[in-house]
């Protein structure tokens, strides 16, 4: 059976009965076929469209470096921020990145300490996408703090002035917990592929490829022992990046809760953080590897069980942030504290409403279709899900943040925030690098963890009892 | 596979007996507490009693749900246990008439439903949602969620008992578990509120629904636990629970300890830390005069202990190190629900700052451990204590990492 057949069968089961259980491969490859099919993606040519499409999200990046150093030279002030509002797109930004960032390490340690073997395919796109988000975290949190070529005042050391960070500031604490989380989704993602670097070292054609590969795999020969140290090592960094995960957004929630501000300061934030981080996570996962299954053809490996696992998620943690706005809602009524209750009225009816409806519209309301299977399985529904989501997430921030500042405590002083070009430049600068970032990941690095999806190839497990399909 | 029923064998004959011995002590010591401290102690106890039994039944159910949400294949040979811990969910709604009652009269533990707090301002902003109708109105509501999610849920696991190779009622949960997780989700949040954030009338946090739900989780695990040994160690169950099941129930319970632990800092840590009177006055209350102990007692055995003993591997197979740290956790469980209430019906309605906690206080629990644990011997009595025909169970027995 071919791969369209088996397709268009798994389609059709879902008419009837579906199976107890799904395969997660199609098309029974062998291990050799898998090989050879995900590392010659690798191989194959750069093609004009990859070298075009890559210009574009260059010359994104580049414009965005340009406002960058348009913000450096000129000062923060190029920026919209005003007297109340003293953050806008850049914190928007940076948490929206970091939040992206979270969907990676969830797939391959969380899931993977829950035994979901169908993480397997889509692990490596998501790792490499979580890196790359926390790179562009980076580039906003470093350009908001105004002369970022000090940036090594953030870092504890002892030094002649005998300063010291101020360790009660949630903003050290950010670059404890972001530098923390880059380091270990890095080295999570570099030790998960090392097995595949060398598959690649014994299987590219050209001299400086294998020489290049080769020294990435680190002297990989697949020998038992290797395998036995690779297996506890990836063990021991899922379980370390589990409660970083959980931690990392915690610890921007506290950015915004461990102020007094109404709207900001609510005991919720750190978890409600936390799976929104991994909704929108999941739904940058999801644009990404909807166009990268098409374009590489993929479709044996990523198959609609994957997606439709996928949107389950996407549907759950988008009921857990529906959940997080009601609290939020409903405590500030429950309070009967008269600021809280302001500050969320005007919230949802003030001048900011636009924003905030868009955000339950794309948030809470778009996923609803997932409660059926079918909508979970339509390619260009989720295409387009997705894309909400991901819109509505930058908009929760963008919420959170204008709402509370805008309208202060002394009326007189109240303003309204509107971006300038710069910080929009800021914004298609950070998606041409995350774009740029993950485009030659999918074309120098096996998009597909190799020696994972191996494992859950039918028969390769013990005691497998493969279940006839329906 | 087939039906295994453990009616009739000594190790459920023994929790008959413990739980008859509960019931009957902490029916007794419920009396003498009416009697010796009068109505509002009583109440309080009973509430304590109430809702660490009410919860953990209630989230048995969700475990049961959320193992169908995720199609789990390994805890099919576990799951009944917790099925059998639902047995109680019905009977809530007679356990909850004492306390609606108690409310109606105006002079409840509960200081909203009293008919002066018409003069307190902030009380006035809350009167359409904390007043005696409103919340008698909205415990029917949860008990008929409960009640439909027992029957439909835990029913459809017990109706493929009978049907053999076809799978029509677990396809049914499949398809329908999601729907009452988010049903549970949202009674257990609003039933928290009500029974226990509305002790402190004044105060509020909107991460206490999670908060109440991370202790009622893995309580709830840590009583699976508990059975899932203790079957097995008498013999039973043995093609179908393997080391592997020890394994994640050991994981699991360490894994929401943490998770209870994260959720318990968050609440703690952002209070503290802003610092604003009409929040810290919760805690305030809660680490003076006596009551810090029992705060140290739950960072020490809520979080360090259960995450010291189960952080290894090969302990997790331990059945008797996993029975001592399901204890410790479920202890803790009682020292926080302890901690909620009795500062504030003391703060309250007793109007004392001091500690609140004597021999009282364990007779809620007795009772209604007791009948927890009667309900549970009823249904070992009635059905299998496996669901030996789920379409997954060969996953379980088969199962291994």
């Amino acid at each position: 059976m071919t791969v369209v057949q088996e397709q268009e069968r798994l389609q059709a089961s879902l008419l009837g009965e579906e199976p107890v259980r799904e395969g997660l491969v199609l098309g029974n490859p062998s291990v050799r076929d898998v090989t050879a099919r995900i590392a010659s993606i690798v191989e194959s040519k750069i093609t004009l469209k990859y070298l075009a499409t890559l210009a574009v999200t260059g010359g994104m990046a580049a414009w965005g470096l340009f406002a960058l150093y348009y913000t450096f030279t000129v000062g923060i002030g190029a920026w919209g921020l005003n007297n109340p509002v003293g953050w806008g797109w850049d914190i928007t930004n940076f948490v929206f990145w970091i939040g992206i960032g979270h969907a990676g390490t969830l797939i391959s340690a969380i899931l993977f300490l829950f035994h979901q073997k169908w993480r397997t395919a889509i692990n490596r796109s998501a790792e490499a996408m979580t890196i790359f988000a926390v790179i562009c975290a980076l580039t906003m949190v470093l350009s908001h703090t105004g002369r970022p070529w000090l940036f090594y005042w953030l870092l504890p050391y002892p030094n002649q002035m005998q300063m010291w960070v101020n360790f009660r500031s949630p903003l050290a604490w950010d670059v404890f917990a972001v530098n923390t989380y880059f380091t270990v989704s890095a080295l999570f993602w570099f030790v998960g592929l090392i097995p595949d670097l060398a598959t690649l070292r014994n299987y590219v054609k050209s001299d400086i490829a294998k020489k290049v590969y080769g020294v990435l795999s680190l002297g990989w020969t697949g020998s038992t022992r290797h395998w036995h140290h690779y297996e506890i090592g990836y063990m021991i960094l899922a379980g370390i990046s589990t409660p970083l995960v959980l931690s990392v957004h915690s610890v921007v929630s506290f950015d915004f809760t461990v102020g007094i501000l109404p709207g900001w300061h609510t005991t919720i934030f750190p978890p409600y953080f936390v799976a929104g981080a991994i909704f929108s996570g999941f739904a940058m996962v999801m644009t990404l590897l909807i166009i990268t299954r098409e374009v590489l053809d993929l479709k044996q490996f990523i198959t609609l069980k994957h997606f439709d696992n996928m949107n389950k998620i996407i549907l759950a943690t988008g009921m857990m942030v529906g959940y997080a706005y009601a609290m939020e809602m409903f405590i500030a009524w429950y309070s009967g504290s008269d600021w809280e209750r302001w500050v969320f009225i005007n919230r949802a009816m003030g001048d900011y409403a636009w924003a905030y409806w868009t955000m339950v519209v794309c948030n809470v309301v778009s996923p609803q279709v997932y409660w059926f299977k079918k909508a979970r399985r339509s390619i260009p529904l989720m295409f387009v899900i997705s894309i909400f989501v991901n819109i509505g997430m930058w908009f929760e921030r963008f919420t959170i943040i204008s709402t509370t500042l805008h309208h202060d405590f002394l009326p007189a002083s109240w303003g309204y925030y509107s971006p300038t070009w710069v910080e929009i430049s800021i914004l298609i600068g950070t998606f041409g690098i995350f774009l740029s970032l993950f485009l030659l990941f999918a074309k120098f690095v096996p998009v597909i963890a190799i020696a994972e999806i191996k494992s859950i190839l039918p028969g390769s497990q013990p005691k497998h009892h493969h279940t006839p399909h329906s | 596979m087939s039906n295994v029923n453990l009616g009739s064998t000594p190790i459920i004959g023994k929790i008959n007996t413990i739980g008859m011995v509960l019931a009957v002590v902490g029916a007794i010591g419920l009396g003498a507490t009416f009697a010796l401290n009068g109505q509002q102690r009583f109440f309080a106890d009973y509430l304590l009693g109430f809702w660490y039994f009410a919860g953990i039944s209630v989230t048995m159910m969700f475990f049961s749900a959320l193992q169908y949400l995720a199609r789990a294949g390994w805890s099919s040979a576990i799951r009944r246990i917790a099925e059998n811990f639902t047995g109680m969910v019905p009977f809530l709604a007679i356990a909850l008439i004492p306390i609606i009652l108690n409310i109606l009269s105006h002079n409840s533990i509960y200081e909203w439903s009293h008919h002066d707090a018409s003069s307190d301002v902030i009380l006035q902003k809350k009167a359409a949602y904390l007043n005696p109708m409103a919340f008698a109105i909205r415990m029917g509501v949860y008990v008929l969620f409960w009640f439909g999610m027992y029957r439909f849920v835990i029913g459809n696991s017990l109706k493929q008992d009978a049907t053999g190779t076809d799978i029509t009622p677990t396809r049914k949960n499949w398809k329908r578990a999601a729907p009452w997780v988010l049903v549970y989700a949202l009674s257990i949040t609003f039933a928290s509120f009500d029974l226990l954030m509305s002790l402190e009338p004044h105060w509020f946090s909107t991460i206490w629904g999670v908060y109440t739900f991370a202790g009622h989780f893995v309580g709830a695990i840590a009583i699976v636990t508990i059975m899932t040994v203790v079957l097995y160690n008498n013999g039973h169950l043995r093609q179908y629970i393997t080391g592997e099941h020890f394994h994640d129930l050991g994981k699991l319970m360490f894994a929401f300890s943490v998770f209870w632990a994260y959720i318990a800092f968050s609440q703690y840590f952002i209070i503290w830390y802003a610092n604003l009177p009409e929040e810290t006055i919760y805690f305030a209350n809660r680490t003076s005069h006596g009551w810090e102990y029992f705060g140290i007692a739950l960072v020490v055995m809520h979080f360090v202990v259960p995450f010291m003993v189960l952080l290894r591997q090969d302990v997790k197979r331990k059945g008797n190190v996993l029975i001592a740290a399901a204890i410790i956790i479920l202890i803790s469980h009682y020292i926080d629900l302890t901690w909620i209430i009795m500062p504030a019906v003391g703060h309250h309605i007793l109007k004392t700052d001091s500690v609140v906690f004597g021999w009282q206080e364990l007779t809620g629990w007795m009772f209604f451990g007791g009948i927890f644990l009667l309900f549970a011997v009823r249904d070992y009595k009635k059905r299998s204590a496996v669901a030996f025909n789920d379409p997954l169970i060969h996953e379980a027995t088969e199962y291994t990492t």
